[in-house]
């Protein structure tokens, strides 16, 4: 395989650049009211959020000028790494709301699990690539999910949200490499049965079921009634962008996990679709990247970081619309979060890398 | 593997779609609905919680004025339809038992159309922890013994919740009340220290609000209020309301004089203030003109019902301000000879005169273009300068003034900070007029001199006779001491503020020597308080122009003991309800029976003989003289919240056989002092009648030639230095 290098993808290129502009103009509309009460600066937030995104366009900038196939020698190491940084934040971390996700470098604070995300890609992508052509048995299969286990256990001790997300891109990676179908249908059936004990352990999660099914009963129900409150009173068009009523503390922490809510409310039906379109877009552009990528190292990582985004995507809004129970998952490039921001546009630095070698 | 990439893909299409036509399906099924849930609760969510004003007390503690934790009663309605046919009627029910509601409007509040999907309506505003109490009480469906039928109607009263709110209460109503002031519901200080120091006492408000955990459920945080600072005011209860008794004494006794301006009390204005010389702390501060704190709008006082009815809404904004008002440091006046020790001050510390300087008093002076008469009409003869003060000899002033000069006096009575704020800490401060030194000439120093036609206020006098006593160090006048955290910490502390030294402690003495011999020979013989030596100085001011020769403003200004000033008393009787109102002699007597009550309180001790004499010419008996010895006045005893619990003293008098003095004023014949239950010394109450004949030695000059006061907006108008001729300023 003769390694030609082409151009970027500028479609995917333009696509994050719009919708990084998109999250930070609705960030800024949404967090306005919690930074003034909370920090006396509107801006807190933005600023923030400002800051990891000029960070994360220059990671985006150096990773997809380098050649991504270096990477498969440092994929183990950065695993590690990973594993090793969830391991430390257990320890020493910080904790914000009572939940220790957060190391702290000075002024700076990293949360590990965003980076075991674009870690996790990168070794499955690896171990697959060099697996292929081997036997490919249900065996295999289940060795290569075994392999991201620890780090799943690891973040999931607390964050659980993200250790299934983990797990769905390990999920997906295996399936989209094994031509089989048949196993992972007993996979999915494994996946409800797991779901069903581990729901049943502690009555808490039940309680979250009934409150999935009955939010405005419950006291707890409050975020899920007010999200789906902003939802319903936008309308076609929306009240215009910043004049939402439910960030105004009805929706609490409206600029994190409920943000899509309030973008349903200040722009309706209309933004939240086009939004949405958007997403498609982008995901649809990953596809392409991998099925044109030169290697299947390169294609996975593709289909990884795909897989990564349509995941986050589809759990926010189904959490938003309370399709299914509420999990703290955030909306990619638009919610909240600078080290999410940073690894996000990091993948598509990746991306946009293997891009530049297609077939 | 591409199909299976297409397959994923297809598969998150399908879903974003999907969830897509799932929030059109929410927008159309319940739009409107969520939209005006969004309106409604704008209350369900966050609550503010409010602070608590902070305390007024006096120097000891004694609290005149504190905010006590009341509730609003809410209704919420929406909760109440949640399921009408269940909750409304034992809601409304239990509503009407314990706040006596209407039950009709309650359930008319609760369908209205624009109103049943509120969730915040204030049914009653203020009512005590008790009644709150009580209603829970009454409602609690898991207490005891109760039927199933009465379980079920108590668990239906749903939607009620109480809001935490503040009332401002004033233990002492209307103590000290032209002093304290009031605030409104808002917090905001209307007047007196309450207006002054309203940021002080004011916290910040508190907050409960929602956040969602890690595991995305809603806790409720609660961010405290911030209590407002307490302030410890200079006012010493006990002082304060031995004042008041006085004044309320005076008032009643003069009750029915011919002055038509009294409104039946006992004088136009009468006005009262105690202090300390060597620090400008005010002890006490009191006027006739109180109102009840805890009901500032009640106008009964002044006004019939009927008068009240028929006023404007501007007559009664007027009424009450006036009502608010407080004499002692917004209004102006011409002090009159109180004012003679400045003059007399300032002329010696110039090297103007000579401490052994005599003049010659012949009735008058002729100045300029009219003659300024004496008191004494016939003349004093030839006086030294602390005879002049003793006798309070116009025309030696004039003569003394003179000597002065127009350029030297003017500056004088700046340097005692007549005619500027004396920058004490009550609201709506007044300057009192002066006349600018362009406008000065020489019938104007003449005047000025003695206190006519120019004015001040009662605490720019106190201020400036203060310096004059204290040795010469003038201190801005101070209401209060200590600004104290909500947990007592001394947020600040208020030390005295020594302006400037206007006279030397040299020119302080000689002028104590002749306030003293005014006392014991001179006009203010009245003021005598047996067993102490008081000094001090009386004025009779001719009131109003042109002059009318019919309305006086009395005043006197004495320092105890006058060999080391530790208390100033300024008392102002602004025309008496007599027939003569130019008689010095009824503030003496007023300045007497407070300082009779005030001194052994403050434990200075008696230096001096009682002499049959003096108690002759003060009309008194020994007993009642030396009552004041072993007179006590207890902090009254104050229950944990600072209520006070007891406060008669003078209520309880005693069983009394009336004796009459010499001049048949009904005595008090108090032998031997009684104690109440607590073992505690009974004040004895005055019972003088105050029937003091006019002092014939304190005749009063009729000046009707001498210019008026600066008018006060002619003379905000114009810049210092305008020229005011003499004819802008006498009409005559």
């Amino acid at each position: 395989m003769g390694r030609k290098k082409g151009s970027i993808d500028i479609t995917l290129l333009i696509v994050v650049i719009i919708l990084v502009l998109f999250g930070l103009v609705t960030l800024l509309s949404t967090s306005a009211y919690n930074g003034q009460v909370k920090f006396d600066d509107p801006a807190y937030y933005f600023k923030k959020q400002l800051f990891a995104a000029a960070l994360g366009f220059a990671a985006m900038y150096v990773i997809s000028r380098m050649d991504y196939h270096i990477l498969e020698r440092w994929a183990f190491p950065v695993y590690l790494v990973s594993l090793a940084l969830s391991g430390l934040v257990l320890v020493v971390g910080d904790s914000i709301n009572g939940s220790k996700r957060w190391l702290s470098f000075g002024p700076l604070s990293f949360q590990p699990s965003e980076f075991a995300k674009l870690a996790v890609i990168l070794v499955l992508a690896r171990t697959i690539s060099r697996k292929s052509g081997k036997k490919q048995g249900i065996l295999e299969l289940f060795r290569i999910l075994i392999l991201v286990l620890p780090i799943v256990g690891l973040v999931g001790s607390n964050n659980l949200s993200t250790a299934v997300i983990i797990l769905g891109i390990a999920v997906i990676l295996v399936f989209i490499s094994n031509p089989r179908y048949l196993p992972f249908l007993g996979l999915m059936a494994l996946g409800v049965g797991f779901i069903a004990v581990f729901l049943g352990m502690e009555s808490y999660r039940l309680e979250r079921l009934a409150i999935w099914r009955d939010p405005e009963s419950y006291e707890k129900g409050f975020q899920t009634i007010q999200g789906l409150y902003a939802i319903g009173s936008g309308g076609l068009f929306g009240n215009g962008l910043g004049e939402s009523i439910q960030k105004l503390g009805f929706v609490p922490e409206a600029q994190n996990d409920m943000i899509f809510s309030i973008i349903c409310e200040e722009l309706g039906l209309v933004g939240a679709g086009i939004l949405i379109l958007v997403f498609l877009l982008l995901i649809w552009r990953f596809m392409v990247s991998a099925e044109h990528a030169q290697d299947l190292f390169g294609s996975l990582i593709s289909a990884g970081v795909m897989a990564h985004i349509a995941i986050q995507v589809i759990l926010n809004v189904a959490v938003v619309t309370n399709t299914i129970p509420n999990t703290g998952i955030t909306l990619p490039f638009v919610s909240y979060g600078g080290t999410s921001f940073l690894f996000l546009l990091s993948e598509m630095g990746l991306v946009l890398s293997v891009s530049r070698w297609q077939k | 593997m591409q199909i299976k990439l297409l397959a994923v893909f297809a598969f998150v299409l399908f879903v974003l779609v999907g969830l897509n036509v799932y929030i059109a399906y929410i927008n159309i099924k319940s739009g409107d609905k969520y939209a005006r849930q969004v309106l409604s609760q704008e209350y369900y969510d966050s609550r503010t919680i409010p602070y608590r004003r902070g305390e007024i007390r006096d120097r000891n503690g004694n609290v005149l004025a504190r905010s006590e934790k009341v509730y609003n009663v809410i209704l919420d309605c929406y909760a109440v339809n949640e399921d009408q046919e269940n909750y409304m009627e034992p809601t409304v029910r239990a509503l009407a038992e314990y706040f006596n509601l209407d039950e009709a409007e309650m359930r008319s509040l609760i369908t209205a159309e624009d109103t049943k999907e509120s969730r915040y309506q204030i049914l009653v505003q203020e009512i005590s922890q008790e009644e709150k109490d009580a209603f829970e009480e009454g409602t609690d469906s898991s207490a005891e013994g109760l039927s199933d039928a009465e379980k079920e109607e108590r668990s239906n009263v749903q939607g009620v919740w109480f809001e935490e709110d503040y009332q401002r209460i004033y233990p002492m109503d209307t103590l000290a009340s032209s002093v304290v002031g009031f605030s409104n519901d808002l917090n905001d200080g209307i007047a007196g220290l309450e207006a002054y120091y309203s940021d002080v006492l004011n916290g910040v408000n508190g907050r409960e609000y929602g956040y969602l955990n890690e595991d995305s459920e809603l806790e409720r945080n609660i961010i405290e209020p911030e209590n407002g600072n307490n302030l410890v005011t200079s006012i010493d209860m006990n002082i304060q309301q031995i004042v008041e008794k006085y004044i309320a004494q005076f008032d009643a006794e003069h009750a029915g004089g011919p002055v038509e301006e009294a409104n039946g009390k006992g004088s136009v204005n009468t006005a009262v203030i105690v202090s300390n010389p060597n620090t400008g702390e005010i002890y006490a501060m009191a006027t006739n003109h109180g109102y009840d704190l805890n009901d500032p709008y009640d106008m009964s006082g002044s006004y019939t019902q009927a008068e009240q009815d028929a006023m404007t809404e501007q007559e009664k904004s007027d009424a009450l301000n006036e009502l608010w008002n407080n004499f002692c440091v917004s209004d102006s006046f011409e002090p009159g000879s109180t004012f003679k020790p400045i003059t007399v001050a300032s002329a010696l510390e110039t090297g103007a005169i000579d401490e052994n300087d005599t003049f010659y008093c012949d009735g008058g002076e002729m100045v300029t273009d009219r003659y300024i008469r004496c008191d004494n009409v016939n003349g004093h003869g030839m006086l030294t300068v602390k005879e002049a003060i003793q006798n309070s000899c116009n025309d030696c002033l004039m003569q003394i003034s003179f000597q002065l000069g127009i350029e030297q006096f003017c500056e004088y009575i700046r340097l005692f900070n007549f005619g500027s704020l004396t920058g004490i800490d009550l609201p709506n401060e007044n300057t009192g007029v002066l006349y600018t030194r362009d406008a000065m000439h020489e019938v104007e120093l003449a005047t000025n001199s003695f206190g006519q036609t120019f004015t001040c206020t009662m605490v720019q006098e106190l201020a400036a006779f203060s310096t004059v006593v204290n040795g010469g160090y003038y201190y801005q006048p101070q209401m209060v001491k200590q600004v104290l955290s909500e947990n007592g910490g001394v947020v600040k502390s208020f030390e005295p503020v020594l302006q400037r030294e206007p006279i030397s402690s040299k020119t302080s003495e000689i002028l104590k020597e002749a306030l003293e011999m005014g006392v014991q020979y001179g006009t203010s013989r009245q003021a005598q308080v047996p067993g102490y030596r008081v000094g001090g100085k009386t004025g009779t001011a001719e009131k109003g122009y042109p002059r009318n020769q019919t309305d006086y403003i009395v005043s006197f200004i004495g320092a105890v003991p006058i060999n080391d000033p530790e208390v100033v008393i300024y008392v102002v009787i602004d025309q008496p309800n007599v027939e003569n109102q130019a008689d010095s002699g009824l503030a003496c007597v007023l300045a007497r029976q407070i300082l009779m009550e005030v001194l052994p309180y403050m434990n200075i001790p008696m230096t001096e003989d009682i002499t049959d004499e003096q108690l002759a010419t003060l009309g008194i008996t020994r007993e009642e003289a030396e009552a004041g010895r072993i007179t006590e006045t207890e902090a009254p005893e104050t229950d944990e919240y600072g209520n006070v619990i007891e406060t008669e003293t003078e209520a309880s008098a005693t069983e009394e056989t009336p004796s009459t003095d010499e001049y048949g004023n009904v005595l008090s014949t108090e032998e031997t002092p009684s104690t109440d239950e607590y073992g505690n010394v009974l004040v004895t109450e005055e019972t003088e009648d105050g029937n003091i004949g006019a002092n014939p030695d304190d005749p009063v000059a009729e000046n009707p030639n001498v210019p008026a006061p600066p008018d006060e907006n002619q003379e905000e108008q114009l810049p210092a230095d305008s020229e005011v001729t003499m004819e802008d300023l006498i009409t005559q």
